[in-house]
């Protein structure tokens, strides 16, 4: 008798529960659709990605650094995809010296900086132009980002010295991450210049043979 | 034990949900406020740091009306899943009346995920609490993730890693999506409450 009793107040909490929380259409069950999958080249990259997004380890970092430099070798030869990935890394570098005390934009300009590059390494067709206007983008975010890891710095008071926001520990990085973005700044800039300058080039010698 | 209160004919049930860090706590109480505010027709109250982690907890009440004569108010709590924040999550289990254990389903959290579930255990018998007494539901969160072809811990390795022991419901879920929230929500809810009825007898 008790147990009857039992089970129609489980019932009618249950029912409660079932006319407040009606209505949830969430599907239920997720199951797996991408297809390529298997191929996916960044598909150790957006692990450690998604890792640094929950927990900076040295074990994380080391990953990445590993995947970027992996990925370089991989894309030497397409120069937009090899800058994506040298941002990649130099912010990777960044977050990696200060750890936790990172500038909490530096994670999304990370996570952007991803979603980028999986966007012109997956999708199929995409023009150079178009792949250079993202590259574009992620550049500006760059210096958006960079002139606020600049105001970061500590005010100086009259006579003390300003100690830089970002600073690499002696012997750990022979490159301040900031110095990287510079490096890969001019190369992107180098870059520009020499697509115009074979532009004009081709644009010349179609005249010519006219 | 929850509160109950035979004046005002109310009992306050507790639900914590427990996990290590980033693994979706947060998310799941979320997700509940967004799809049903207008319906629970409360606030969540969430105190986060400036890299969007849980600082001290969340909070998000709720009544599901009177049963067997009795208002029953619901609140949900989370813990910060950091391990720094030990005393905090203790703080917050006390008074605990029904725990959703939020598993991160990545295979590099599974270890994180066992040391988790350890952490609760002894901060449950912290309050002279049992994990195998106390009403808990498991949630294997994120299996979204695989979608994206991310390496997943496997149910069945997750299920002997962390209720092989406890031998009580589990959800795959994805607090992103929705998935499973609220019928993880929904089990616990109705579990802690058999659990009450039966301790008031």
């Amino acid at each position: 008798m008790q147990q009857n009793i039992d089970d129609v107040l489980i019932d009618e909490i249950d029912g409660r529960l079932d006319d407040l929380f009606a209505g949830d259409k969430t599907p239920q069950k997720t199951d797996g659709e991408s297809s390529d999958i298997k191929e996916y080249p960044l598909k150790e990259l957006k692990a450690v990605i998604l890792s640094i997004d929950w927990e900076i380890t040295d074990d994380a970092m080391k990953r990445l650094a590993d995947q970027v430099a992996g990925l370089k070798k991989r894309y030497k030869d397409d120069r937009i995809v090899f800058m994506l990935i040298q941002l990649l890394g130099s912010i990777g570098e960044y977050i990696r010296i200060n750890k936790g005390k990172s500038h909490p934009d530096s994670f999304k300009f990370l996570n952007s900086l991803f979603k980028k590059l999986d966007k012109v390494v997956r999708t199929k067709g995409l023009t150079e132009s178009e792949k250079k206007k993202i590259l574009s983008v992620e550049v500006n975010k760059y210096k958006v980002l960079k002139d606020k890891l600049s105001h970061r710095k500590p005010v100086a008071e009259k006579g003390k010295q300003v100690k830089p926001a970002v600073k690499a520990k002696a012997g750990k990085t022979d490159v301040l991450p900031i110095e990287a973005f510079s490096d890969a700044m001019d190369q992107i800039r180098q870059l520009i210049r020499s697509e115009f300058k074979a532009l004009r080039e081709e644009l010349r010698s179609g005249r010519e043979r006219k | 034990m929850a509160f109950v209160n035979p004046k005002k004919k109310e009992v306050q049930v507790k639900i914590v949900y427990y996990g290590p860090g980033r693994g979706g706590k947060t998310t799941n109480l979320e997700y509940i406020y967004k799809k049903f505010d207008a319906r629970i027709k409360t606030e969540m109250v969430t105190i986060k740091t400036h890299g969007d982690r849980t600082l001290f907890f969340d909070f998000l009440p709720f009544d599901i009306g009177k049963v067997n004569g009795y208002e029953i108010k619901v609140q949900l709590y989370t813990v910060p899943g950091q391990v720094k924040y030990n005393a905090t999550r203790r703080l917050v289990l006390r008074g605990v009346d029904g725990i959703v254990f939020v598993a991160d389903s990545m295979m590099v959290r599974r270890e994180k995920n066992i040391l988790s579930i350890k952490n609760l255990q002894e901060d449950l018998a912290n309050y002279k609490k049992s994990i195998f007494k106390i009403p808990i539901v498991l949630q294997y969160n994120k299996v979204d993730l695989e979608e994206q072809g991310i390496p997943l811990t496997s149910v069945e390795t997750l299920q002997k890693d962390l209720n092989s022991q406890l031998k009580t419901s589990a959800f795959k879920a994805s607090a992103l999506k929705g998935t499973n929230v609220v019928p993880t929500m929904k089990k616990i809810v109705s579990m802690t409450i058999a659990t009450i009825v039966k301790e008031l007898k």
